[in-house]
């Protein structure tokens, strides 16, 4: 499944004591091609194709132990 | 014309620090504002309390009336609608008292998000923006209000290729406000490179981006207009007011399209004729710097994508062309949620801001803001009736 940046964040702070190790991370409403907007996190981004409008591309990561869709450049 | 305005103002001590429970707070709040306004606690007919979206349900409720000696009302309710409860408590009091349902109502807001082990960013860090069980959110860590006001402000520096910096003579010009004012928490000077170097919280989002969670309380006391020309107190006359709430979920509400703020000043510009030129003040709710640039184009004080440009040259400052958030705002005075700036623009508008009292103020915008640029609300308040 493939899709578009529609928004996204980079967040430093640490909300809970569990989310420490991943700072900074990034979330993200992605638009799916199926139509539908989700909530995720962008993973192997470099700063120059991190942008609203980004293609991405759903991949399976462990966050905090489970493991959850995120999205990768396409 | 002004069918009411706002009389009295209370406001108690604001702190960083735990301090008594809310309801106290709130009481205090309401006696002062009684007292200011010259009127008795038994001319008080009404009751509306705004609640705090981040408060548990018990926190403040219709008990402050008795702690606060209020008997006998015409009118009680508690608000909940998000950080527009304030502004629109006015507005349903400013309703209530055109339509003689009550002669003087109290709207009052408090809440204790902070204490002497709770920060902002543990105060404001909920899950459940983004999902309705905030279960997703709190696995992706996309928790915290800052989250979904950053992902608002990074599509719109991406739309219009801007920097970070373009927030940086906000919180400037809201430190120079801030500095001015004996009630402002943070009062020390502030340059551009220091802004610069404070920390990320959330990207876009450095700390000085962020509001000042206070625990206090704030009232304010409706009369009809013609009541209030006749009180000791100066008066702020509510000359214009709106409302929008388009009902979007967090998903689809980071349209940049001014959510509900263009219904809000239809309404509350159309009837009385006002244009942006009009506007001597404007006192936004600003719990992030990038909502005070998003107003003034939604307002249209300046056109979609021009806001950096707009107050880059120091006019939102003292001595500015267009003074905004003037006691310092959210970023550096205090964040009160609504009350915050209904405070300020009634100071203003009385005459009564001391050292950062501005020449004119003959009209002051003030906005109200809630559930992540959806729910919206102003006021027109002028220190004539029409």
């Amino acid at each position: 499944m493939t899709g578009t940046v529609y928004a996204y964040a980079v967040v430093h702070q640490v909300f809970r004591s569990e989310l420490a190790t991943d700072v900074p991370y990034i979330v993200a409403l992605v638009d799916l091609d199926d139509g539908s907007r989700v909530l995720t996190r962008l993973v192997d981004f470099d700063a120059e194709r991190l942008r609203v409008g980004a293609r991405v591309e759903m991949v399976h990561r462990q966050i905090g132990g489970r493991t959850l869709p995120v999205c990768a450049p396409a | 014309m002004a069918v009411a305005a706002i009389a009295g103002l209370g406001m108690t001590e604001l702190s960083r620090r735990s301090t008594a429970p809310a309801v106290d707070l709130a009481a205090t709040a309401i006696r002062l504002a009684v007292a200011d306004a010259g009127l008795e606690l038994s001319d008080v007919d009404g009751l509306l309390v705004a609640t705090s979206p981040v408060a548990p349900p018990h926190r403040l409720d219709l008990t402050v009336a008795r702690r606060a000696g209020l008997t006998d009302l015409r009118l009680a309710s508690l608000i909940g609608a998000e950080g527009t409860g304030a502004l629109q408590a006015i507005q349903l009091a400013a309703l209530a008292v055109g339509a003689g349902a009550a002669r003087a109502v109290a709207c009052v807001f408090a809440d204790t998000p902070v204490g002497d082990d709770v920060g902002g960013a543990a105060a404001f860090g909920q899950s459940g923006i983004f999902s309705d069980d905030g279960e997703l959110d709190a696995a992706y860590g996309a928790v915290g209000w800052v989250t979904a006001y950053a992902m608002a402000a990074r599509r719109y520096l991406d739309r219009y290729a801007l920097p970070d910096s373009v927030f940086a003579p906000i919180a400037v010009a809201q430190r120079d406000w801030a500095r001015l004012n004996p009630h402002a928490m943070v009062r020390a000077p502030l340059t551009v490179e220091e802004y610069l170097a404070s920390r990320w919280v959330v990207e876009p989002f450095r700390l000085l981006d962020c509001a000042l969670p206070v625990n206090g309380g704030i009232a304010v006391v409706v009369v009809p207009a013609n009541v209030a020309a006749e009180l000791r107190a100066p008066a702020a006359f509510l000359v214009g007011m709106g409302q929008g709430h388009p009902g979007r979920d967090r998903l689809t509400a980071l349209a940049l399209d001014g959510g509900g703020a263009a219904q809000a000043r239809a309404a509350a510009f159309g009837p009385a004729g006002v244009n942006p030129d009009d506007i001597d003040a404007c006192e936004f709710y600003d719990p992030f710097s990038y909502v005070t640039l998003a107003r003034l184009e939604d307002y249209g004080f300046c056109g979609r994508g021009e806001g950096a440009d707009f107050v880059a040259d120091g006019r939102l400052g003292p001595g500015g062309a267009l003074p905004t958030n003037t006691g310092g705002g959210h970023l550096s005075g205090f964040y009160l949620q609504g009350m915050t700036p209904v405070a300020e623009a009634v100071l203003q508008v009385r005459g009564q801001a001391g050292e950062r009292q501005l020449p004119r103020r003959d009209l002051v915008l003030v906005t109200g803001e809630g559930g992540v640029l959806d729910h919206h609300a102003c006021l027109l308040l002028s220190p004539r009736p029409s």
